[in-house]
């Protein structure tokens, strides 16, 4: 008796959340399951048209467009990202000053989109941003980052690595902090070098970490928008367009609500047939402690 | 510590319930009208809501202030929404039922609401006594796609028709003639405006800077089409159109122009002209407030023609303010609505004001006797000729996102992906799709 009173407390504990969940996510995404079999203007009926918004995604080539662009995008990012910050944990990790270090790190993680997105606006601006001067400096002259077609996926790739890095940057720390010393200890008795120690060790050890980081990445990177929309508006001439940007733009500007969410459903399904790749994959290369 | 957990859960429902219904709030009222009454003398409360910078905000209260002190019995909240996502936000308080009584439109938004039936038809209230403005007192190309045959759904409550700018400082230091002498002279044309942006290039300048939104006014000033005066689609048809395009086109390629799509958000031309950067930019009246608080001198000219006549129409961007169909104080929203575009509304708003040009006809003196700058006339000029988006020559106007496709299609062609014909082309396709798609075809 005592301990259902206890579970129906704590249920109701969770309730608040749960409610949220319910409304703000669930209701959200199965509403959107439903309204991408419908053609529907944000008005009045919704009519039922079967798998017909899924088609003209196949046919529309902006959905290709922005398939390529955001490809291209994550190809950028995630190998920079997790290596990058892998990089940056290592050398953190026994550094004096840790902390500070850290928090110097992690700050542009708590910053607003919006905020890092104008900010970087100015600093890759072609006439007058601070990269460009400093290339200047250098006898380099810099490209227009964010209105030339071939440099603004780079660009915005740039920013988020830079973005990311402190959060993922912060979870390795946190991996690397649970590898037990005796391993390194029996490992320098052996005569192995600080870099077979890394390769041998911290990389095997650290895997489960970085799956979870790549997956992140993975799922972060298909869902990259906030920067194209500050930055770029999906410009110039769509080379920013990413997947993302298409669902907004059906949806909000174009009031395809059923394409939108079309869209969305597809991006879901490559999301959820990524992480899966992952986890099959993972089998080899990830070792959980005993 | 022991949780006291009968006492919990005695107040927990209570607690939940509180939370349901905070997670769950939402009103069923039609619109955000709290009507303590109507116009027999009770109070009456509406909800305006508008995009705008707090001048701009400060603008709009005084219009609502000036029906106000003449109305006590009214009172009216002005909602400022963010210009950014404005059109999203209205559409879900209109698909919630919890939109305002009164807002404020865009010209590109104006069709979807009237396609999906969300605002008021004044056309009626329009032609009583109650109403403070006259339909004929607006320009006839100002109405864009705010009516449909003789329903009014939206009023323009100012507008901003094209004139170019140019630096007069810039113009006179480089030793250069200006448009208005070149205008004077009667050449102020298409091989003018080239000459003009050469020498300025020349100098180490830049010339022009062109956007892609503007290029309906360089086809009309070529004698070309768009879309013909009963709103058909002819531009792949029209040799003017298609020699205007190049016109455009070639100067980009010649560094005569700017192509402002390259410049990076938030570096626009504005800036550029402010800085001494550019000697010619095309924009209403906008600007005008910005440029002479930082002593720039400047002034106005019509846009380049190409046919012999002095000047041709010109685009004329616009929004409107509507009143919700499901407002619970219909007469009373219209009333204000058409007070507040009229010309005692627009002389109230606009006095003191340079950003804009009164969309009703008789209180022109607001624009021509400011003498800041020489000739504010061709704002009226161009007024009388110009065409707001959703008009019959702007037809794309009235099928929804097609102003944003054939925008992305001549930013291609500055940005050197495509040529014209490719242009075009593709404009063509996507015109004939989404107009089918839309089933506004003329």
């Amino acid at each position: 008796m005592q301990n259902q009173r206890r579970q129906l407390a704590g249920l109701l504990f969770i309730t608040p959340q749960l409610i949220g969940l319910l409304v703000f996510s669930l209701f959200p995404v199965m509403y959107a399951l439903v309204l991408s079999f419908m053609d529907w203007d944000g008005f009045g009926a919704r009519t039922f048209v079967g798998i017909a918004n899924f088609v003209d995604q196949f046919n529309n080539p902006d959905f290709w467009t922005a398939m390529r662009n955001t490809i291209y995008y994550m190809v950028l990012v995630i190998p920079f990202n997790i290596s990058l910050s892998l990089l940056v944990a290592v050398g953190l990790n026994k550094v004096t000053g840790k902390g500070l270090y850290r928090v110097f790190y992690f700050m542009p993680v708590v910053t607003s989109s919006v905020s890092i997105g104008v900010i970087w606006m100015w600093i890759l601006n072609g006439d007058f941003g601070i990269l460009n001067s400093l290339l200047a400096h250098l006898g380099v002259q810099g490209p227009d980052w964010l209105t030339d077609t071939n440099w603004v996926i780079p660009s915005i790739a740039m920013l988020s690595i830079w973005w990311g890095l402190g959060n993922n940057m912060v979870i390795f720390l946190a991996g690397l902090q649970g590898i037990s010393r005796s391993y390194y200890e029996a490992a320098e008795i052996d005569g192995a070098s600080r870099f077979r120690q890394f390769l041998s060790i911290t990389l095997p050890l650290l895997s489960p970490t970085t799956f979870f980081i790549a997956i992140m990445a993975i799922i972060n990177s298909f869902q990259v928008f906030d920067q194209a929309f500050v930055m770029t508006n999906g410009g110039p001439a769509k080379a920013s367009y990413t997947i993302v940007y298409h669902i907004y733009q059906q949806g909000f500007i174009d009031f395809k609500m059923g394409q939108s969410a079309a869209s969305a459903m597809i991006l879901f399904c490559i999301i959820l047939v990524f992480t899966l790749i992952q986890f099959k994959m993972s089998k080899r290369w990830v070792h959980y402690g005993e | 510590m022991k949780i006291r957990s009968s006492k919990f859960l005695k107040t927990a429902p209570a607690v939940l319930a509180g939370l349901i219904a905070l997670s769950g709030c939402g009103n069923n009222n039609s619109t955000n009208s709290e009507s303590a009454g109507n116009s027999t003398g009770k109070t009456v409360n509406l909800t305006m809501s508008a995009w705008g910078n707090p001048d701009e905000l400060k603008i709009y209260q005084k219009g609502i202030d000036a029906y106000t002190k003449a109305h006590p019995n009214v009172k009216i909240k002005l909602v400022p929404v963010a210009s950014d996502g404005y059109e999203q936000k209205l559409l879900t308080q209109l698909q919630g039922g919890n939109a305002p009584d009164v807002f404020y439109i865009s010209d590109s938004t104006m069709i979807k609401l009237v396609q999906n039936n969300s605002l008021a038809d004044l056309s009626e209230f329009m032609k009583t006594d109650s109403s403070y403005a006259k339909a004929d007192e607006f320009a006839e190309g100002l109405w864009g796609a705010a009516k449909d045959g003789d329903k009014i759904y939206g009023i323009t409550m100012d507008c901003n028709p094209l004139v170019m700018y140019y630096n007069k400082k810039m113009f006179s230091d480089l030793g250069i003639k200006t448009p208005q002498e070149y205008f004077d002279e009667g050449s102020w044309n298409w091989a003018a405006f080239d000459e003009v942006t050469k020498k300025l290039k020349d100098a180490g300048k830049q010339g022009y800077i062109g956007e892609t939104w503007t290029m309906d006014t360089w086809i009309w000033s070529n004698g070309g089409f768009t879309y013909d005066d009963e709103g058909n689609y002819v531009m792949d048809q029209d040799p003017k159109a298609r020699e205007a395009i190049q016109f455009v086109s070639d100067l980009k390629e010649k560094g005569q122009m700017k192509y402002a799509g390259s410049l990076p958000k938030g570096q626009g031309l504005d800036a550029m002209f402010m800085s001494n950067q550019v000697g010619l930019i095309a924009a209403g009246r906008w600007l005008t407030p910005m440029f002479t608080a930082n002593n720039l001198e400047f002034d106005y000219i019509y846009w380049p023609s190409n046919t012999g006549n002095p000047m041709e129409p010109v685009q004329v961007p616009i929004a409107f303010v509507a009143v919700n169909k499901v407002s619970k104080e219909q007469e009373e929203a219209m009333k204000f609505v058409t007070f507040y575009v009229s010309k005692e509304g627009q002389k109230a708003r606009l006095s003191g004001n340079g950003s804009s040009v009164p969309s009703v006809s008789g209180i022109d003196e607001i624009i021509t006797s400011d003498k800041t700058v020489e000739h504010a006339q061709y704002f009226i000029d161009a007024r009388e000729k110009g065409y707001a988006n959703g008009s019959l020559r702007q037809f794309k106007g009235r099928v929804p996102g097609l102003s944003e496709r054939i925008n992305e299609q001549f930013d291609l062609l500055l940005l050197g992906k495509q040529n014209v014909d490719q242009t075009i082309e593709n404009i063509t396709e996507q015109t004939k799709k989404l107009t089918q798609e839309s089933g506004t075809a003329n």
